[in-house]
């Protein structure tokens, strides 16, 4: 690999993160929203002789990632589509203005995690870290999809409150 | 708004399952409180796989204990209690499997990195490979040997960069860069490896056969049993069958088997008495540059 390749794989890896967080919150279902950043990715390898390594990363990624979800959109406007378009268009106007603020929420949400009681942290194991969906967790476990659906929302609600709670602490130490 | 409705909603949107889409818009469309609990739910919903990845430890997941004294009362509540205790047992057993190393890089020459959540790793002869990880073999010249647990066996030469990893007892294999030659033992019933490439998705069934991606084609050809391959553009299917092979191209004619002559050329499907599969995709002489079409992000498990 030269090192031109080479720089081209290094900021894809460090920006791919952030290109899927941009992408799930537009295209909701996980499973197409790691489809459209498959097919983003090959866009951006692609277009790599194009990039101009003196100018940011992460803003020319983001117009073919945003390209690739009009296009997932106009695919699938009678199937898989999942928000309206009025709706799509107010969250994709209002996320950079949050994306600040989800910054800092990253940052404490590890801290956060690691405060987690033992079993919750099983759990969001198995849904995170092996890919579970609830259904099949509540089949191992059991337990009926909707207790596993509150359990996970009180897990999520701790992590939020944690790390809304981190974020004012932030500005009054 | 009611954030628990909102979140089962998006918690069962993610697992792909059906939800009132209806009453999902009306909610987002008329309450920027909830657009906001929306974008910041999908955000920690992608960020979570970041952390429970870096945070997973010893932790593992355990049936739930009933507080009430009272469901132990009727005999099918006992049973449903030793069928409690009995999958508590498979349960930790299956977990403490997951948590496990799935192969391991028996011989390492050159520049040869891990990938993990927590980062980078430079590999050695001997390094662990944990399920979710990616191997890069960076250097010119570099090549590593990677040794599954069921001793299956895959060549990695230079540039190749693949995602490994296991799933309830089945291999997910994602090229990203690169090629790699393999020998499969026999796959589980039911669990063929499955290996996705440029253009096409095969799954290896516990045959032997041989598996070609260029960059404007891949071909596989199928030395003994049998391989599904499906064709990455158009999800076209077929099943190619012993002594045949198939061409494809990103979307261009049909995917139709073809016999061919020259099996002399693909001997050593069978070691040791085991039917294996022997996948190679790429080519040992290949540029050190990753094909146009690969792409180069992506987890094994689809």
């Amino acid at each position: 690999m030269d090192s031109n390749n080479e720089t081209f794989t290094r900021l894809f890896m460090q920006n791919q993160h952030a290109l899927k967080r941009f992408i799930r919150a537009m295209v909701p279902n996980a499973s197409d929203a790691e489809d459209v950043l498959q097919e983003t990715a090959v866009v951006l390898w692609q277009k790599q002789p194009e990039y101009d390594p003196s100018r940011p990363f992460f803003p020319w990624a983001m117009q073919f990632a945003r390209n690739k979800i009009y296009q997932f959109r106009r695919h699938h406007a009678r199937d898989r589509l999942i928000l309206d378009d009025d709706v799509f268009g107010l969250l994709l106007a209002e996320r950079p203005s949050l994306e600040p603020q989800l910054d800092r929420r990253r940052h404490w949400l590890d801290t956060c995690f690691k405060k987690l009681p033992g079993h919750s942290a099983g759990l969001m194991e198995r849904r995170y870290f092996d890919g579970m969906t609830v259904q099949e967790i509540a089949a191992e476990t059991q337990t009926s999809v909707s207790t596993l659906y509150k359990l996970f929302y009180r897990i999520r609600d701790a992590l939020m409150r944690c790390v809304e709670n981190s974020l004012v602490q932030e500005v009054e130490p | 708004m009611n954030e628990m409705e909102l979140e089962q909603m998006l918690s069962a949107l993610g697992d792909g399952d059906d939800i009132d889409h209806k009453r999902l818009n009306e909610i987002l469309r008329n309450d920027p409180a909830a657009r906001h609990r929306y974008l910041v739910w999908m955000d920690m919903e992608v960020c979570l796989e970041e952390t429970v990845a870096r945070s997973s430890s010893s932790s593992k997941l355990v049936p739930f204990e009933h507080k009430t004294g009272d469901r132990l009362r009727s005999w099918t509540r006992r049973l449903a209690l030793a069928a409690s205790i009995m999958l508590l047992a498979a349960g930790v057993a299956t977990g403490l499997r997951y948590f496990q190393r799935v192969a391991v890089l028996t011989s390492v020459t050159g520049q040869v990195y891990i990938q993990r959540p927590s980062g980078k790793v430079q590999a050695e002869s001997g390094t662990w490979i944990f399920s979710g990880s990616e191997i890069w073999v960076s250097g010119s010249q570099s090549e590593a040997l990677l040794t599954w647990n069921d001793g299956s066996l895959m060549r990695l030469s230079e540039a190749c960069r693949l995602a490994v990893s296991v799933r309830h007892g089945q291999k997910f294999i994602q090229l990203l860069a690169g090629c790699f030659n393999a020998d499969f033992q026999k796959q589980k019933p039911g669990k063929p490896a499955l290996i996705r490439g440029p253009y096409v998705n095969a799954e290896i069934l516990g045959t032997s056969i041989r598996m070609d991606a260029r960059e404007d084609a891949t071909r596989l050809s199928v030395i003994e049993g049998q391989v599904r391959v499906i064709r990455e553009s158009d999800h076209q299917a077929v099943l190619v069958t012993s002594r045949k092979e198939i061409n494809a191209a990103n979307g261009i004619g049909n995917l139709t088997p073809q016999r061919f002559l020259w099996a002399d050329r693909y001997s050593g499907g069978k070691q040791g008495g085991t039917a294996v599969a022997t996948v190679t995709i790429g080519s040992k002489a290949a540029e050190p540059k990753p094909p146009a079409n690969s792409t180069p992000v992506g987890r094994a498990v689809p």
